[in-house]
């Protein structure tokens, strides 16, 4: 036994898969370690991601342009992909059917799967059974357990599967990609509060808002507003490219420094955006509240932490502690020059910050020895 | 927490060994095998070379050894030799005694249980001799009786010596312990 552990170790350490996050706006390469607390990059590569993939929980496929998405993956490799390529594979929020379900104790020691399966159909587009299911017993107050979950179209994961097998990156994980963000927060949190925090994620397509306290994640939900909703609306407003648009909403002055001003509602790119800005509060402000209400020990919220592209907007983080009351953070500005150093003399297209969810991952490598999801090289 | 949301079936989630891996493993292997073979069969002929060779060897030494018995003398030779020595010897400078070889009879013949206490002329009763005297009186010292009669025994039954006389004379204490004192006369006479 000694033998054969002997050589799975030495075959672990040598296999250090590469993490590659598959987005609807970027293809991102990141490879290196996670070692005393500070990463060793060795590759950071990101690409345009092309028009031919689609994420969505509505979908058994998310393939539509198969060539162009092999030549992106393939770009990130400088076109060459080398032999014996191991990846663990992020795909961004909406991909997965994602929520929490808030169930009794009770009714979960009896028949978790059945109460689960249950429970996740009620809200599930498609029939479970094109899902894999996971979840995770989390948080129990009173009588009641919640009980994050997610789930993938089995078609979506053969398709990726095929996809990377053709291309010759042998997959060793996927995962969603708030586990990255969620597990990198836990990691840099300077003030652990009983007190839970909101991790508000602003992808392109959607908005993953996870309620988080010092012991981990306890509630994800996803929004299906994004980046690309808000740059949609200036850009038709505006009549401008939608690359335009997004670099006008990152620097143009379009919310005030205080947006609860009046001078805010006469500004015209404003009146664009204000019903997708509305959204996202309204439906954070929803989520908050749920969970308040669900969990009585957990009414006051500490602060809203921002990342994903929106999270980068001028005032954007004013505008959602001024409607919220709360205090808002951005994850970027936490991590600080943790970020600037592990990144130090490597450009990336699209900055840094865009590879904070795969920084998270990088931390949970699963070729580590204490890790409990050890890649199945046994 | 992470733990929980992976999708990718265990089955999957395994290291492939590359090309590369078995390709080195099977020429690591053809090589491996190949030196052997080759050891195996040096060592093979190692053996058979080695067996021919001490066989070869070992008949030598047979030979050897059938040359040199061939090359001795027979033991009928030698006396004849030594008989014919001692006739010339007598013939040039007369009869003579070697007290070598009367020494080394008496050697074979005395019993541990017996000592020379004495050995005198038996013709003169002194205890000078000149080159021809022969004849000789030896007071032996001996515990018991069956030592005496041993003694007897080898003398009477010795080449060389002649006119064997045994006469005990009694008992006394030598070098402190009880014995009995046989006087012995004998004529030596060798190379007849």
């Amino acid at each position: 036994m000694s033998l054969t552990r002997t050589i799975t170790e030495w075959l672990l350490s040598r296999v250090q898969p590469d993490l590659i996050e598959l987005g609807t706006r970027w293809f991102r390469l990141l490879r290196g370690t996670w070692e005393d607390g500070t990463w060793k990059i060795k590759t950071a590569a990101a690409v345009p991601a092309p028009r031919g993939i689609i994420f969505t929980s509505y979908l058994t496929t998310c393939l539509f342009s198969e060539a162009s998405i092999v030549t992106a993956i393939k770009s990130l490799y400088d076109g060459i992909v080398p032999r014996e390529t191991y990846a663990t594979l992020i795909l961004p929020d909406q991909a997965f059917h994602i929520g929490t379900l808030n169930l009794s104790t009770v009714i979960i020691k009896a028949n978790p799967i059945a109460a689960l399966e249950r429970e996740v159909q009620n809200t599930a587009p498609m029939p479970l059974r094109e899902y894999f299911l996971r979840f995770e017993v989390g948080m129990q107050h009173g009588n009641r357990s919640l009980i994050p979950f997610c789930a993938l179209s089995k078609g979506v994961i053969a398709e990726l599967e095929q996809l990377f097998q053709g291309i010759g990156i042998q997959l060793m994980s996927i995962q969603p990609s708030f586990i990255g963000t969620t597990a990198l927060w836990k990691q840099i949190d300077q003030n652990p509060s009983p007190n839970p925090l909101a991790l508000m994620h602003l992808g392109n397509e959607a908005t993953t808002i996870g309620i988080a306290g010092s012991a981990g994640l306890k509630r994800i939900q996803l929004i299906n507003v994004g980046v690309k909703d808000a740059v949609n609306a200036l850009s038709k407003y505006s009549e401008m490219t939608p690359d335009d648009a997004e670099a006008a909403i990152m620097k143009e002055l379009i919310l005030l420094d205080d947006p609860t001003q009046e001078a805010q509602t006469e500004i015209p790119a404003y009146k664009a955006l204000e019903s997708t800005f509305s959204t996202w509060l309204h439906k954070l402000y929803g989520i908050l509240q749920l969970h308040a209400a669900e969990v009585p020990a957990d009414t006051t919220y500490r602060q809203i932490v921002l990342s994903g592209g929106g999270a980068l907007w001028r005032n954007f983080d004013r505008l959602v502690a001024d409607n919220l009351g709360l205090s808002v953070t951005r994850f970027e500005s936490v991590l600080g020059s943790r970020l600037t150093s592990a990144f130090a003399g490597i450009d990336v297209r699209g900055g840094a910050q865009g590879f904070i969810p795969l920084l998270g991952h990088l931390m949970l490598q699963p070729w580590k020895l204490d890790r409990l999801d050890r890649m199945a090289a046994t | 927490m992470t733990t929980a949301f992976e999708f990718l079936q265990r089955d999957s989630r395994q290291i492939h060994v590359g090309r590369r891996a078995p390709i080195a493993f099977l020429v690591a292997t053809v090589a491996f095998v190949v030196v052997a073979w080759w050891l195996s069969s040096s060592a093979s002929s190692a053996q058979r070379e080695y067996t021919r060779q001490a066989d070869a060897l070992r008949k030598r030494q047979t030979e050897f050894a059938s040359q040199a018995a061939a090359a001795l003398p027979s033991s009928a030779q030698l006396d004849d030799l030594e008989m014919r020595l001692t006739r010339h010897n007598e013939m040039m400078i007369g009869r003579q005694v070697s007290w070598t070889r009367l020494f080394a009879l008496l050697e074979d013949a005395l019993p541990s249980e017996a000592i020379i206490v004495k050995i005198e002329n038996a013709l003169t009763g002194d205890a000078t001799f000149n080159a021809g005297d022969n004849h000789f009186k030896m007071t032996v010292a001996v515990e018991n009786a069956d030592a005496v009669n041993m003694l007897y025994m080898n003398l009477s039954t010795m080449r060389g010596i002649e006119g064997l006389s045994f006469t005990p004379k009694g008992d006394v204490t030598t070098q402190g312990r009880a014995s009995t004192i046989v006087e012995v006369v004998f004529q030596f006479r060798e190379g007849d």
